[in-house]
């Protein structure tokens, strides 16, 4: 684990394996209070509160592994058209 | 050369010294120099050794927590050992299903699911494939991932905190293939109510020498203390008579196994159970039986081998030349990377709740006279290196014979020990080595049984397991 | 609470010399030599390291080491040297030390200096026409005595993980 001090804010929690790193923090706005999860590497994050954290206490191992079904991310949706379309065709 | 059953065949002239081989350790108390450093032996004895037998893999107290994982050896196939999130030990080969590439490449770590590096097929860490980048696209999802898990060892099983795995999905269980080598195992590996634990990592380094050397060495070779260790003698550091090794048990067990038990030579008095602290004393006589109370009463030293290449040493020794003798305990693997060239893992284990200057005292021991750097250890190494490199050459191989005569004719088997294995009342014999060697040539000789080898009696154990599992 | 040493031209040229002589001494075998420039509370650890990820905190592994001396026991490898049964070292390697890359800089005492050095270690040994390399850093602490340095401290912190050579019988 690795506590990276956050200028004027809350230090944000970092673990990592061998796989990847993410990254933890605390952020309050007025009422809000949330943790901000957020993949450094892949760009993606996300602000849980409360009840989304307490869902994730029963959750299984599998829930995990259906998660990771696209393990880099949804992607891009993909409206691929193939490389020949774009060749003249006269 | 490929027969019809997957294995490969030997060479009629390879056949042909095994089977002297064998006749001759049987009736002259000789083997072939030809077994040490040969590269045709060592492709057999990849297949026919390390692909049947037990091979260890880890100690449970390096994986202890969910999600642990090592990545470990049998033979050149590369295994992550890991305990998934259910608690569960498993082991995997480290070779993404897509394209071979090594999912893990740190030594060690934690995790829930391994991403492969390449192009990021993802796995649990009961070694299913969970996810697969744009596999919708890609594969218009019709890739049936239950069919591409990672590939388990395709037998593991744990005795007493070992880990152990095996290649062939036919060999006998675990415990019938420690047989009697358990009882021994016991005095070590369970000795204590909270049991072992590896303090941090292996030692590992490369040595060019045959691992049989080392396996070899440890499971009967207390002679060679008196000539190789003299310098430590002579300092102190074991006891002051150089033959102290002699009085000994020399035991041996079926499969190839075998350890001897060295007491104090006689006159000199030494603490009992390896001088091992009190608290561990009061526990190792309760849990242990009374037969193996008796024979690790008077213990000043253990060396052993599980075949083939799991060796134990736990010994009494100084840390220097000033100090007292503490104990320690070392298990070592000889994993074979060729004929003539091996890498040591050394591994150091105390009692989880000994006392905190035992603990010290004895890593401080260990450190020091074994391992890498130990004084103790260097010496043989260097022995080691230079019978690789001299039976190597032709003339060597092809004509010489290793006297293996110790004790010929000097003792018999001791009707009075108390533990099981066949047993010789005197530490300087070449019984355990005979035994381990036999054992290895009549492997060497056993052409593989049909089916074996294609792999896909494996894949069916794998789905059942993981089937059951997730159940 | 001490102040620590400021570090002049003069601190630098003398602990480059003292690398440089002790190179020469343990190049020579002069281990008894090598002995009379190390303090008596010496701790020469050479720590154990893994492959891990580059987010890991460390590769060093806790609790175990590749070797963790002190003067006693520093002084019971050279006595071994010394029996005619050290054979992992009779015949000798021929060993070269090449120490570069010397950083000088005040030490935790105010006799100390800490001083890191890149270490290159090259083994060969009998007719064999082969080698063994061990690369590494080394952080020492040289205390100063009347009459020049001595070693306090040595941490070699080696770059492989498993180690290419057969034994480490020799001090680095
Ligand atoms: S090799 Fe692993 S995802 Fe391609
Ligand atoms: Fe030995």
């Amino acid at each position: 684990m690795t506590i990276i001090r956050n200028e004027g804010q809350d230090p944000i929690i970092q673990i990592a394996n061998e796989f990847t790193v993410i990254q933890v923090s605390y952020i309050s706005t007025g009422q809000r209070e949330r943790l901000l999860v957020s993949s450094p590497r892949l760009g993606f994050q996300t602000l849980l509160d409360p009840l989304q954290l307490e869902s994730l206490t029963w959750q299984t191992p599998e829930m995990y592994s259906k998660l990771l079904d696209t393990p880099y991310g949804p992607g891009v949706k993909l409206d691929a058209r193939p490389l020949s379309a774009l060749l003249g065709k006269d | 050369m490929s027969d019809a059953k997957g294995g490969h065949m030997l060479r009629d002239e390879l056949r042909q010294t095994l089977e002297q081989g064998l006749r001759d350790v049987e009736a002259d108390w000789t083997v072939p120099a030809a077994i040490i450093n040969d590269p045709e032996m060592h492709d057999a004895e990849r297949e026919r050794v390390f692909g049947r037998s037990w091979v260890f893999l880890a100690h449970e107290s390096e994986i202890s927590e969910r999600g642990d994982y090592v990545v470990r050896y049998i033979s050149e196939d590369q295994f992550i050992v890991c305990r998934d999130e259910d608690g569960e030990v498993r082991g995997h080969l480290n070779s993404c299903r897509h394209r071979g590439m090594q999912v893990c490449r740190a030594e060690m770590g934690n995790t829930s699911h391994f991403r492969c590096p390449y192009h990021g097929w993802t796995y649990n860490n009961k070694g299913s494939l969970v996810g697969v980048p744009a596999g919708r696209e890609a594969y218009g999802n019709k890739l049936d991932k239950s069919l591409w898990q990672l590939k388990p060892v395709p037998k593991l099983d744990t005795y007493k905190g070992l880990i152990f795995g095996c290649l062939d999905p036919e060999a006998q269980s675990l415990e019938d293939y420690l047989g009697d080598m358990k009882f021994y195992l016991d005095i070590v590996l369970d000795r204590s109510d909270a049991g072992l634990e590896v303090v941090g990592a292996p030692q590992r380094w490369v040595v060019d020498a045959n691992w049989k050397l080392g396996a070899d060495n440890f499971v009967g070779d207390a002679y060679h203390t008196m000539m190789t260790h003299r310098s430590m003698v002579e300092l102190g550091l074991a006891p002051p008579d150089p033959k102290f090794a002699l009085y000994g048990e020399h035991v041996h067990t079926e499969n190839g196994h075998g350890l001897g038990i060295i007491g104090p030579p006689p006159g000199m008095p030494l603490p009992e159970f390896l001088g091992m602290p009190e608290s561990i004393v009061e526990q190792l006589q309760r849990r242990l039986s009374p037969e193996q109370v008796e024979v690790f009463r008077p213990v000043t030293f253990i060396h052993g081998t599980v075949f083939p290449n799991l060796s134990i040493g736990n010994f009494l020794m100084s840390k220097d030349h000033v100090s007292p003798p503490t104990s320690f305990l070392t298990l070592r693997l000889w994993h074979p990377l060729g004929p003539d060239k091996m890498e040591i893992m050394s591994f150091f284990l105390i009692e989880k709740e000994a006392p905190d200057w035992y603990k010290e005292e004895s890593y401080q021991a260990y450190v020091r006279t074994f391992g890498i750097s130990g004084a103790f250890e260097q010496d043989d190494a260097e022995n080691w290196r230079s019978i690789t490199r001299v039976l190597g050459a032709q003339y060597a191989k092809k004509t010489m014979e290793l006297n293996y005569q110790m004790g010929r004719g000097v003792y018999e088997p001791d009707p009075d020990w108390p533990g099981p294995g066949k047993a010789f009342p005197m530490d300087y014999a070449e019984a355990n080595q005979r035994n381990f060697m036999e054992y290895w040539m009549q492997l060497m000789v056993t052409d593989p049984a049909p089916h074996s080898g294609n792999g896909k009696v494996s894949d069916d154990a794998a789905a059942e397991t993981l089937a059951r599992a997730e159940a | 609470m001490t102040t620590a040493t400021e570090i002049t031209d003069t601190t630098v040229r003398e602990a480059t010399e003292w690398l440089f002589t002790e190179a020469e001494l343990l190049d020579a075998g002069k281990y008894r030599e090598w002995l009379d420039l190390v303090a008596e509370d010496l701790s020469y650890v050479v720590p154990l390291r893994v492959t891990r990820e580059r987010e890991a905190e460390t590769d060093i592994v806790e609790g175990l080491t590749l070797m963790d001396d002190d003067w006693d026991s520093m002084e019971m490898r050279v006595l071994r040297l010394e029996t005619e049964y050290a054979w992992a070292e009779d015949p000798p390697s021929r060993s070269r030390h090449f120490v570069t890359n010397i950083r000088v800089a005040a030490g935790e005492a105010e006799d100390e200096v800490a001083v890191k050095s890149n270490l290159l270690l090259y083994r060969t040994r009998g007719d064999v026409a082969t080698f063994d390399i061990l690369s590494g850093e080394r952080h020492d602490v040289l205390r100063r005595v009347a009459g020049g340095y001595r070693l306090a401290k040595r941490v070699v912190v080696l770059d492989q993980t498993t180690v290419m050579t057969h034994n480490l019988a020799l001090i680095m």
